[in-house]
């Protein structure tokens, strides 16, 4: 049998469907994983961007922090993590891995989303008697919101490959076919495990730039926009 | 609409790259794995090649008393190489001039061996009896190494005496698979012994840890069940009998775990390890694996003073010496055999 007809053989296979280390249950321990370090990430990154780009301060800081952010070798914080007795062994490791993973894109382009706002829109909300609040909100949040949603996309889409990760320190998700297929000698797992990573990776992506779509104002939604990343 | 059409095959088109990319890197690692192995194989033969002939021309082996070159072949690792100098010791008190080849792995020592580029080699019964076994029966063989000492000693001596090795008598010090729980687990549960843990567990299943395919292999939680009748609650996949497995006992996110039975790290993180005393682990006893043509008795007699003098307790603390302390071997060595009163 060639190696793409066991790996159909292993997706049809009724027993990868069901019980604690079915697909279904690694996806969902995946999900958790995954939306519990955005939501850490998010939760610090996101307002510290915006508000330092509103107030156009601190750029080298921001900068600072995303650059030393990436330079940090994930695996390498997951491994002293789960080393570390108050931390220990377990999914958190693999959060607060992945959280200081997804804050970079996150805070760069929340920063520069905002700071790079025509300052016409600003000065004229400033000149209507907006305060700094309402500027911010009602200003450059919406002109921003393309930016923005790319950088929490691009982390997003990140985190959700990287998340794999977990497994090596004794956490779940799909990372545990990749892991469990390479140490039991079983390409086909370890292959179902790449593919099962693709494919959600790329769910991710759609999904995410259908909401950013979504929440982007009509009139901005003409242009192509990218993230920085 | 029409940015939107014209970026979801740009999506497309980057997936697909993606994809390709990615799995073509795995075959062609793969690939590129196979024939460095081999290559490595294939260099260090002729490399190896100039002590061989000095070795087969040498009149040593027909002489009573021994003296001249003889090589010692270690493995890459540190115990390896800890066995590698108390040999060398042992050898040079007897008058050999002993140099240590530090080799790679048993598919590069092994031959080495047997071609006589080195002469000596310190081994793992059990490992070396199926890594024969395998050579010279496939890869699907019946497996001829158990728990039983002198039945896989018979086994190994079968195997490697048509390729001109000697195997001399088993050292009782033993590197092989073990399961340790921490002092104050075995302490409260009073637990001393693989039994123990299995009478212990039938009320409370245990939490096990080890590397990701110990769930499917004999020697590990299938061989526990079938053996000890161990009850698993849960098993966590972490390394084998590395930092990981260590630091899960001792935070207590595992009860036991899979270690090395001479792995120096284990004393120093409070574990213990638990008896086999079901013999559910292959006997992985060291023995010398010698070169027949130069074996001789004062070689023999040296090397049986080492193997039986050394035991497994002994080991851990070689091992912890080179591992966690950080001491030269050659230095851990001498100091061990100096402690045993051994060849002074």
């Amino acid at each position: 049998m060639s190696a793409l007809q066991e790996l159909v053989a292993w997706f049809t296979d009724p027993a990868q469907w069901t019980g604690s280390s079915g697909i279904p249950a690694r996806l969902l321990q995946h999900a958790l994983i995954c939306a519990w370090a955005m939501a850490i990430a998010i939760a610090v990154a996101l307002p510290a961007g915006l508000w330092l780009g509103h107030r156009h301060r601190w750029g080298t800081l921001v900068t600072s922090v995303g650059n030393l952010g990436r330079a940090i070798p994930t695996f390498a914080l997951l491994i002293i993590l789960a080393s570390w007795e108050p931390v220990g062994v377990s999914d958190l490791a693999a959060v607060i891995a992945l959280a200081v993973f997804a804050i970079p894109p996150i805070l760069s382009n929340a920063y520069v989303g905002v700071r790079d706002v025509d300052t016409g829109a600003t000065d004229a909300a400033t000149g209507m008697g907006m305060t700094g609040r309402q500027v911010l909100w009602r200003v450059e949040l919406p002109l921003s919101v393309p930016v923005v949603a790319a950088g929490i996309r691009t982390s997003t889409v990140q985190v959700v490959a990287t998340a794999t990760l977990a497994a090596l320190v004794g956490g779940g998700g799909l990372g545990r076919f990749v892991v469990d297929g390479f140490g039991r000698q079983d390409p086909t797992l370890m292959f179902a495990g790449v593919v099962l990573v693709a494919i959600t990776c790329v769910v991710v992506e759609l999904v995410g730039s259908a909401v950013q779509r979504a929440l982007t104002p009509r009139a901005l939604r003409g242009g192509t926009v990218l993230g920085t990343f | 609409m029409r940015t939107r059409r014209r970026r979801l095959p740009g999506l497309a088109i980057t997936v697909a790259i993606g994809l390709t990319l990615g799995l073509s890197a795995c075959s062609s690692s793969s690939d590129a794995s196979s024939t460095s192995s081999a290559a490595s194989t294939d260099a260090s033969a002729p490399a190896a090649s100039a002590p061989a002939s000095s070795a087969a021309s040498e009149p040593t082996a027909s002489e009573p008393t021994a003296s001249g070159p003889i090589t010692i072949g270690a493995f890459n690792f540190g115990e390896s190489k800890i066995l590698a100098n108390l040999y060398a010791a042992a050898l040079t008190s007897v008058g050999y001039e002993p140099t240590i080849s530090e080799l790679t792995n048993r598919e590069v020592v092994e031959p080495a061996l047997e071609k006589g580029e080195v002469q000596v080699v310190p081994e793992y019964l059990s490992t070396l009896a199926e890594f024969l076994n395998a050579k010279a029966n496939g890869p699907d063989a019946t497996p001829v190494a158990s728990g039983d000492v002198d039945a896989t000693l018979t086994a190994l001596q079968n195997l490697a005496g048509p390729l001109g090795i000697t195997i001399l008598a088993p050292s009782p010090a033993a590197d092989q698979n073990a399961f340790a729980v921490t002092k104050e687990f075995a302490t409260t549960n009073g637990i001393a012994t693989l039994s123990d843990l299995a009478a212990y567990s039938q009320k409370n299943p245990v939490t096990l840890g080890g590397p990701p395919e110990c769930p499917t292999r004999p020697f590990c939680q299938p061989g526990l069940e079938k053996t000890y009748g161990l009850k698993v609650g849960d098993f966590v996949s972490l390394d084998a009998g590395g930092p990981l497995t260590k630091a899960a006992l001792s935070q207590g996110k595992i009860d036991v775990g899979l270690v090395f039975s001479s792995d120096g790290g284990v004393a120093a993180n409070d574990l213990v390890v638990l008896t086999d005393d079901k013999a559910l682990q292959n006997a992985d006893n060291i023995v010398a694996a010698v070169n027949t043509s130069a074996l001789t008795p004062a070689l023999e007699s040296a090397l049986d003073a080492v193997n039986s003098a050394l035991t497994t307790d002994d080991l851990v603390q070689l091992n912890k010496a080179v591992d966690v302390d950080r001491g030269d071997p050659a230095a851990v060595a001498a100091a061990w055999l100096a402690q045993k009163g051994l060849f002074q």
